[in-house]
């Protein structure tokens, strides 16, 4: 019961908006890795002492994902974007068996990490980790837009990239019944929404007069591809899970 | 001022659109023309946004290049600065505008405002001139030409602007269609409005002036003249298509469906206020005041819909922080960048002796100028170097064995420089219509085009008839258009077009693969199908009255004929039919077999009816013109060209046309002159009229004698493979048909050589043949680069210009100033027709490539033909005025250089002076909309006319 | 050897991967060119083993195969892509990202044919799902543009819907029967409907599953709206989703086609749902008044016609119907700028003045009587297609497939008035001509539809019609069939007939309604704009 409570706590971004969100004592790039953190300890824990979770618990965590999945598409602020992407995903880590939910955070983890990299090649150029003024950029700055498109489509659930074969594993691994299948299209569904809204205003759109576009340097490029690369080597995993 | 007042004082804001078969080339600023160019586009430029001049680094370029010379950069400046304070800063004033300028943007960092200290008392002075300080003022600015709903949309993040501009579209594309759906809207001859509000259901008994005035009452307008730009503006190619149709009677299709800006303006008053009336903030009143009371959210807010917020400032409008701190800072920091700015600048002048406070004054006063300066000095360039050129004597003596009329089109230019390289060959240069407008009608075709420049009303009506029998292309045409009629009656059913897919569908394969893979052998299977037209002449007499009294009657007899076999069975005799004739015209008793209501459809489907019978015979009076008329025309030709003497034995005159296949704008590539189409049937009419043996007797009394030997062959010039055809030449007897040959010969070697010339400059082509290519390939959105890269006129003797090469970038008028007399009729002529077109095509090139997405058409690869009047992108959109990118830009990169119109002329500064007076084009003339310079041969003198005067640029020696 | 083939899918991702290496712009479209011919004659190659051998080729442990189905239609796409990509070449070379464009092109190529040439519903599953965001990427290419960019999203959203459909029907499948493999799958599913009737309904609900996913990306009303409002999509791109793209929703339920033996009611829906989408699309094609839009309804009705056909059994003629209408559509859109020249050559104006009145031979008009002509020439038609249907189908079971023939029918008539309208000729020859040209094209049809339905489902062909019939009684069948004619009939009529009413006259409400209805896009639209704001 207990570890229910520290999963839930861990997981679906309670202390966020329980305290976090009102005090403003962190910046939201510490909250996004204090997130993180909190998401891998939650894993640890959960494949450490696996057992079945219980509905009530899944159901609160789902409500919480359901709020991050409204706030998420409320923000322009990639960082905020970053940890809201995680508490929303909580509820699936949670009804996924332990290896398929450790295999799919972690393609979410390492997709989340490309696009915090991302966030912050823009509070440097443009001031802010905020993507709303800074619209097509797959134009301007083509790598920064080649990377972004790449960690949004991973984000939204669409293969090649291991986030979806991952997803779709867990699904297949796991048993069903009604919430399962609710829950499972709603974060399926709400990735989607999420991920795409990004792309449509920043990755898309007509490049703004009054921003001067950078590119990323050549150091960013060489960590992107990196990611990228692991993303890649993932999706071979994750597609080898699939068929076994 | 009533309303209709108002939007008349508005609406010469937006051009003439034309349809988009008949591409005429204008300019998008017409409206402002009015003013002095550079006021002229300041003003439009405030009104449309989107640049008016290339970015500095285009001109840099071109300087780098010597494409502009320091001289002429260096006097424009000096003569820049002389109005201002800083004229004794020339030399910096050049570093900043080839220096620093290009970077000018780039100063305005984040990162450098961190290390940087800013200057109190530059800070202050741009504090105190900003706008930030007067809030009112700023948000008058920020919403101006912003509608009602616009301006919602941005401070309530609603999405009225996208269903209003929707429906808007979707109710006039429907109206204003030309047969392209098959399922049209019903009742449109009542008129847009009437028949809007049969579409939205509207309750209403008064005109559109009476429902905009109710409507503006309701949504409590302050200035109802601003607010009908700014409506005007949203759509504006739309809105210039309805302007261009309501003032041409003439339009067939506003005949049938009549529209005004009126009726416009009252559908998307409609739909405003249909959209907005939902809301609780539904009128200006309200509005004004919930801004005034949430000032600072509303600015920011406008801001944010502009993209002019970055980052923190949207951080924090998500978060909602006090609305004022946010709008504090944002203004501090603007004011800093732009100190920053102008700090950063002076840093790369370090010499310069001058306190910030200035050095922001000259930096606002040099960014202000430095466009059109850099256009003047790249025009000083280019006239600077013709001009040597042009007073440069060269004198060619050999006597032509023939000689080439061409249009004065720049692409005529390197086949006539190839034409008389390759023998004993003059050329000369008129306008495409040669002077002869005229209304024609082709053969088998039912609709008159007006061959002549847009300004210009024919008034004398052409028919292209057959002098053979035609029964093999009757037939042939028959087969082809029952194919076309069967296939498009199977298409356009709700229940047919699934079985005939299945059934046929596969045949399209052929195409599909043969027009990709292989144009050239597809062009030739299908051309196979088409039925070749016969030899055919033109009416080019006038009509005597027995005439036409037997032609009207001879028409409507075979229309009865035709509606009585084909629809009602009742076959008469020809004698009944005349006495029916004679019935519904005359309105004679009659009795007949005929069913009545045949009778009534004959009335009033067919208009076989007295008024239209006056119709048609005004018509018919107007075909042809009188010997004098036609002696009249060829000796103006004649003289405007300057060849009164020593007639070559041939006179070629050429028409022109494009190929194009896939190729919405194809209009755009032919004749300018002639309204968007080949201009061959003046040129054929011309020669006919000048082989006339009574012509040239007429002709010979007054002074022109044309020796029985000359011959004038019309002649088809297509433009983009350069091929010349030539026409008629079954008057040539035997010997002369063997001159002739030679001539063929050697005009076809010249177009050989121009094709080898323009091939080097045409994407995706490589050895000439590609050219052919192009006139049949269905993936080229580029056949030819058409009128792009023109750049000036000449208006002299050939002689002058005969050693240059041009590369296609000069119009070049043939004239003759010791031929025209004290009033410069000639000159005047010139000016009126060729000169005007020139400057249409001019400034639509000039404006297309300096902002194509405001003034241009944006890219044929996302281009959807709607209405078969125009463009547009997507489902709805703005009519796409002016040129695809594709006609003036390569890759993305200027292709057409935007210069205005340098328009030489050779000819005394009097008889200049006095043809602009004359000329109905003294406006923009004088306007400075195109660069006069005339080169006075008499006087020894060039001038130039400019800031209102003439000044001499060059003596001569 | 014949292994080589199951590398298709994989040689556009190997063009696209080095087109993302090559500097020199004039080598793309060679490159893309080269290895996409390399394809088509890998395609054919395929082809004329499995139809020599008679065998499939499986391979990567039986993930991809290369069976009938694979065969028809991967020259088709291969070819298909040849033409577009040729097409590009010039058309695309002034756009900025020309790059991006063909390796997106490749990519979205490379899911087609994964999707064709799967044999397991995981690979599947991937197909489908990279052809939505593939796709998605292509028609937002005009990345400047709002609109492009807001229908983009309409599309993702409809095909997102698809895929997550999709998913969940794979994963019941998977529960229910116990196995990803197609070929496996589709033998349990064939011995399962000798059985009988089933009455299991997860099997149902997969069906349904299946059904609205390929009904989202095929775009069969209501969910429709991409197709029609992404005209957007650079030119070659909109022919490649009209003739390709749509085409999924046809070959996925081919491949499901068992399954469905299981479940009629799937059909049944399949089938009203296939007609109400082939008539309003097609009479909206008839309202829209720009050209690629009023395609994109013309697609949308076509496919409607496809999903009516396998929802009446005829599986394979929905393969044939999807490939030429694919040809014919793409056809239409690359050359839709065309219409403009058609325009300038014949404005609609009435003839008057012209150079017939200068000629001097009188034109000869033939009175034709119109009334025993249309009577002739409806009824001949029915007597043809009967004679026809009697002949094909041995003249006993009278199912649903007849309304097939409800359409012929009407095309006939069609034909035929049209054909007389315009030749005002009485000449027996030519009438002659007609009538054999028009048979002959009829039994080819015919013939070339039995010949596929042979080729793909073998003795199993028959099966489907059964299943496929309607549960209702033949009197409803001829119910139907009745309407359909009468009201396609009059349509017909008064479009050739009846002449707008002339002098002054009161304008209709009730015309008024459906014509706002139709201007408006049945509402669908705007109820997009409306509630789907993310975008």
């Amino acid at each position: 019961m207990l570890i229910h409570f520290i999963l839930l706590f861990l997981f679906a971004g309670v202390p966020y908006y329980v305290y976090l969100e009102k005090t403003k004592t962190l910046e939201k790039e510490k909250i996004f890795f204090l997130s993180t953190a909190l998401l891998v300890c939650g894993i640890i824990i959960d494949t450490l002492f696996p057992q079945e979770v219980s509905m009530p618990f899944v159901i609160i965590a789902f409500i919480a994902s359901l709020y991050s999945l409204y706030r998420a598409n409320k923000t322009t602020n990639l960082y905020k974007l970053g940890y809201y992407v995680l508490f929303f995903n909580a509820p699936v880590l949670m009804l996924f068996g332990p290896e398929e939910s450790v295999l799919y955070a972690l393609s979410m983890l390492l997709t989340l990490f490309g696009l915090y990299f991302i966030a912050k090649y823009y509070e440097r150029n443009y001031g802010s980790a905020n993507y709303q003024s800074v619209s097509g950029i797959t134009l301007v700055t083509p790598y920064a837009g080649l990377f972004l498109t790449i960690y949004l489509t991973a984000l939204a659930l669409y293969p090649p990239f291991p986030n979806a074969l991952l997803f779709l594993n867990g699904i297949l691994s796991s048993d069903t019944h009604f919430m399962w299948y609710i829950i499972n299209s709603v974060i399926f569904f709400g990735n989607f929404l999420i991920a795409m809204r990004v792309m449509a205003k920043t990755v898309f759109g007509k490049p703004n007069d009054n921003v001067h576009y950078v590119d990323l340097t050549l150091k960013e490029r060489r960590l992107h591809l990196f990611i990228v690369i692991i993303l890649l080597l993932l999706s071979i995993v994750g597609f080898k899970e699939l068929l076994s | 001022m009533s309303i209709q007042e108002k939007l008349k004082a508005v609406q010469n804001t937006v051009p003439h659109y034309w349809p988009i078969g008949a591409f005429i080339h204008h300019n998008p600023l017409k409206g402002f023309e009015d003013l002095n160019f550079k006021e002229g586009v300041e003003k439009a430029k405030s009104i449309f946004g989107g640049k008016v001049y290339m970015d500095p680094d285009y001109y840099i370029a071109r300087y780098n290049k010597g494409k502009i010379t320091s001289e002429s950069l260096e006097k424009n400046l000096q003569k820049a600065l002389q109005s201002s304070d800083f004229g004794d800063y020339a030399e910096q004033a050049k570093t900043f505008m080839l220096t620093i300028s290009p970077d000018w943007n780039s100063l305005r960092s984040y990162e450098e405002l961190k290390i940087n200290e800013i200057d109190e008392d530059l800070h202050s002075c741009l504090e105190k001139h900003s706008i930030y300080m007067d809030k009112e003022a700023w948000l008058e600015a920020l919403t101006k030409h912003m509608t009602f709903y616009e301006i919602h949309d941005a401070l309530f993040g609603t999405t009225e602007k996208e269903l209003i501009e929707k429906d808007i579209i979707e109710y006039i594309a429907r109206y204003l269609d030309e047969a392209q759906t098959t399922l049209s809207m019903a009742d449109r001859e009542l008129g847009m409005f009437n028949t809007f509000k049969l579409y939205e259901n509207i309750e209403h008994t008064g005109d559109s002036e009476i429902y905009v005035q109710e409507i503006l009452e309701k949504l409590k307008v302050k200035d109802v003249e601003k607010y009908f730009l700014t409506h005007i503006l949203k759509l504006h190619g739309w809105a210039g298509f309805i302007k261009y149709r309501s003032e041409d009677d003439s339009y067939y299709s506003q005949q049938e469906h009549p529209s005004t800006l009126m009726d416009y303006m009252a559908i998307r008053l409609h739909f405003e206020r249909k959209y907005i009336g939902n809301e609780t903030i539904n009128n200006f009143d309200i509005l004004h005041s919930y801004i005034k009371e949430n000032m600072e959210f509303s600015i920011l807010k406008l801001l944010q819909s502009k993209g002019k917020l970055t980052g923190t400032y949207n951080d924090a409008m998500e978060e909602h922080r006090d609305y004022k701190e946010i709008l504090n800072a944002y203004v501090t920091d603007e004011i800093n960048l732009n100190s920053l700015q102008i700090q950063l600048a002076k840093k790369r002048l370090p010499e310069l002796d001058m306190s910030l406070v200035d050095f922001g004054k000259f930096t606002h006063f040099l960014k202000k100028e430095e466009g059109y300066i850099w256009l003047k000095s790249l025009e000083d360039s280019y006239i600077t170097h013709y001009v040597d050129e042009f007073t440069s004597t060269h004198t060619y003596t050999e006597k032509p064995l023939a000689a080439g009329i061409f249009c004065l089109d720049v692409r005529s230019e390197v086949i006539r420089r190839k034409i008389e390289e390759s023998g004993a060959y003059s050329t000369f240069g008129a306008g495409g219509f040669l002077g002869l407008p005229i209304s024609f009608v082709e053969f088998d075709k039912a609709h008159a085009t007006a061959l002549a420049p847009a300004v210009i009303k024919p008034n004398n009506i052409v028919f292209e008839i057959p002098t053979e029998s035609h029964d093999e292309y009757n037939e042939k045409k028959g087969v082809t258009k029952t194919y076309k009629k069967v296939l498009n009656d199977l298409k356009n059913n709700p229940y047919t077009p699934y079985i005939m897919v299945e059934a046929i569908g596969w045949a399209f394969g052929v195409k599909l693969f043969g027009k990709t893979f292989f144009p050239g052998k597809t062009q030739k299977l299908f051309s196979k199908m088409k039925p070749k037209k016969p030899k055919t002449t033109y009416t080019l007499n006038k009509l005597t009255e027995e005439e036409i009294e037997k032609y009207v009657k001879r028409l409507h007899i075979n229309l009865i004929n035709e509606v009585l076999t084909t629809q009602s069975n009742t076959s008469l005799d020809n004698l009944e039919i005349e006495k029916l004739w004679e019935h519904l015209v005359f309105d004679n008793m009659h009795c007949t077999s005929v069913p009545f209501d045949m009778i009534e459809k004959l009335k009033d489907s067919y208009h076989v009816t007295p008024e239209d019978y006056k119709t048609q015979k005004e018509r018919l009076k107007m075909v042809g013109f009188t010997l004098d008329e036609q002696a009249m025309y060829l000796e103006n030709l004649l003289k405007m060209i300057g060849l009164l003497k020593d007639f070559p034995k041939f006179v070629t005159i050429a028409g022109h046309g494009s190929l194009s296949d896939n190729n919405p704008f194809e209009s755009a590539l032919d004749c300018g002159a002639c309204g968007g189409s080949i201009s061959l049937p003046n040129a054929r009419a011309l020669c006919m009229i000048g082989n006339k043996k009574e012509v040239r007797d007429l002709l010979k009394t007054k002074g022109i004698e044309i020796p029985e030997e000359v011959k004038f062959i019309p002649s088809m010039h297509v433009t983009t493979t350069d091929e010349i055809t030539f026409y008629d030449t079954d008057i040539l007897n035997e010997d002369e048909k063997k001159q002739f040959e030679k001539v063929k010969k050697d005009f076809n070697a010249a177009s050989l050589e121009s094709r080898e010339e323009r091939v080097k400059v045409l994407p995706n082509a490589k050895i000439q043949e590609d050219l052919f290519t192009k006139t049949m390939d269905w993936s080229e959105p580029r056949p030819e680069w058409g009128l792009a890269g023109n750049m000036g006129v000449f208006a002299g003797p050939r002689d002058s210009t005969r050693h240059l090469n041009f590369g296609n970038r000069l119009f070049m008028h043939s004239y003759d100033w010791k031929v025209d007399n004290n009033n410069a009729d000639l000159l005047t002529r010139i000016f009126d027709g060729p000169l005007v077109v020139g400057e249409w095509i001019n400034l639509e090139h000039y404006f297309s490539t300096v902002d194509n997405k405001t003034y241009g058409a944006g890219s044929k690869v996302y281009h959807n033909v709607v209405a078969k009047v125009g463009v547009y992108n997507g489902n709805y959109s703005d009519l796409k005025i002016g040129l695809p990118t594709q006609s003036v830009l390569t890759e993305g990169e200027a292709y057409h250089e935007p210069v205005r119109l340098l328009t030489f002329m050779e000819a005394p500064l009097d008889t200049v002076a006095k043809a602009v007076e004359n000329s109905i084009a003294k406006e923009f003339i004088l306007n400075e909309w195109i660069r006069p310079i005339i080169i006075d041969k008499e006087a020894k003198k060039v001038y130039s006319y400019e800031y209102g005067e003439f000044i001499v640029i060059k003596e001569l020696d | 050897m014949e292994n080589l083939v199951l590398f298709i899918p994989f040689i556009p991702v190997l063009i696209a991967f080095s087109l993302g290496f090559l500097k020199q712009k004039i080598l793309m479209p060679k490159i893309s060119l080269f290895f996409s011919s390399i394809v088509a004659i890998l395609g054919l190659f395929g082809t004329y083993y499995v139809m020599t051998t008679g065998e499939a080729i499986y391979g990567f442990d039986g993930l991809l195969v290369y069976n009938e189905l694979s065969a028809i239609l991967v020259p088709y796409v291969a070819i298909l892509g040849l033409v577009i990509r040729k097409f590009s070449t010039k058309y695309m070379w002034d756009e900025p990202e020309y790059k991006r464009f063909f390796i997106l092109l490749n990519f979205i190529f490379s899911a087609i044919y994964l999707l064709v040439m799967s044999n397991n519903l995981i690979i599947l599953t991937i197909a489908w799902q990279l052809m939505s965001i593939s796709l998605y990427l292509l028609i937002s290419f005009n990345v400047e543009s709002k609109s492009a960019i807001k229908n983009g999203g309409w599309t993702m959203l409809i095909h997102k819907l698809a895929d997550l459909l999709f998913i969940i029907a794979v994963v019941l499948t998977y529960k229910t029967f116990g196995s990803f493999d197609l070929a496996e799958l589709s033998q349990k599913w064939l011995e399962m409907s000798k059985l009988g009737p089933i009455d299991n309904p997860v099997i149902y609900v997969i069906g349904f599953l299946f059904l609205f996913a390929a009904m989202m990306k095929s775009a069969i009303m209501p969910f429709h709206l991409w197709l029609p409002y992404t005209s957007e999509a650079p030119t070659p791109v909109s022919a490649l989703m009209h003739a390709g793209v749509v085409n999924v929703g046809g070959i996925l339920l081919n491949k499901m086609a068992f399954l469905l033996l299981l479940t009629p009611a799937v059909l049944n829906v399949a089938f009203v749902m296939g007609l109400i989408t082939a008539v309003f699309a097609s009479l909206l094609m008839l309202a829209v008044s720009d050209i690629k839009r009023s395609l994109g309804y013309s697609t949308v009705g076509q496919m409607g016609y496809m999903i009516m056909e396998v929802g009446l059994g005829a599986f394979s003629l929905a393969i044939y119907h999807l490939m030429v209408h694919g040809i014919f559509k793409a056809s239409l859109f690359l050359e839709s700028g065309s219409l403009i020249h058609q325009a300038r050559k014949d404005p609609n104006i009435p003839k008057r003045l012209s150079h017939e009145v200068f000629w001097e031979e009188k034109p000869q008009y033939n009175s034709i009587n119109m009334f025993r002509m249309i009577a002739f020439f409806t009824v001949l038609p029915v007597i043809v297609f009967v004679g026809l249907k009697f002949l094909l189908t041995d003249g006993l079971e009278f199912n649903a497939a007849v309304l097939i023939l409800a359409f012929a029918w009407l095309t006939g008539t069609q034909l035929f008035l049209s054909f007389f309208e315009v030749n005002k000729v009485n000449s027996p020859k030519v009438i002659f001509a007609l009538i054999s040209s028009f048979v002959l094209v009829l039994f080819t049809y015919e013939f070339v539809g039995l010949a596929l339905e042979h080729f793909l489902y073998g003795e199993y062909g028959p099966l489907f019609y059964e299943v496929a019939t309607l549960n209702v009684t033949g009197a409803m069948t001829i119910f139907m069939l009745g309407a359909i004619m009468v009201v396609g009939w009059l349509f017909t009529y008064k479009q050739h007939y009846v002449n707008v009413p002339v002098g002054k006259h009161k304008p209709s409400k009730a015309k008024w309604r459906f014509y706002k209805m139709l201007a408006k896009e049945g509402y669908i639209s705007d109820m997009y704009v409306k509630y789907f704001k993310i975008f």
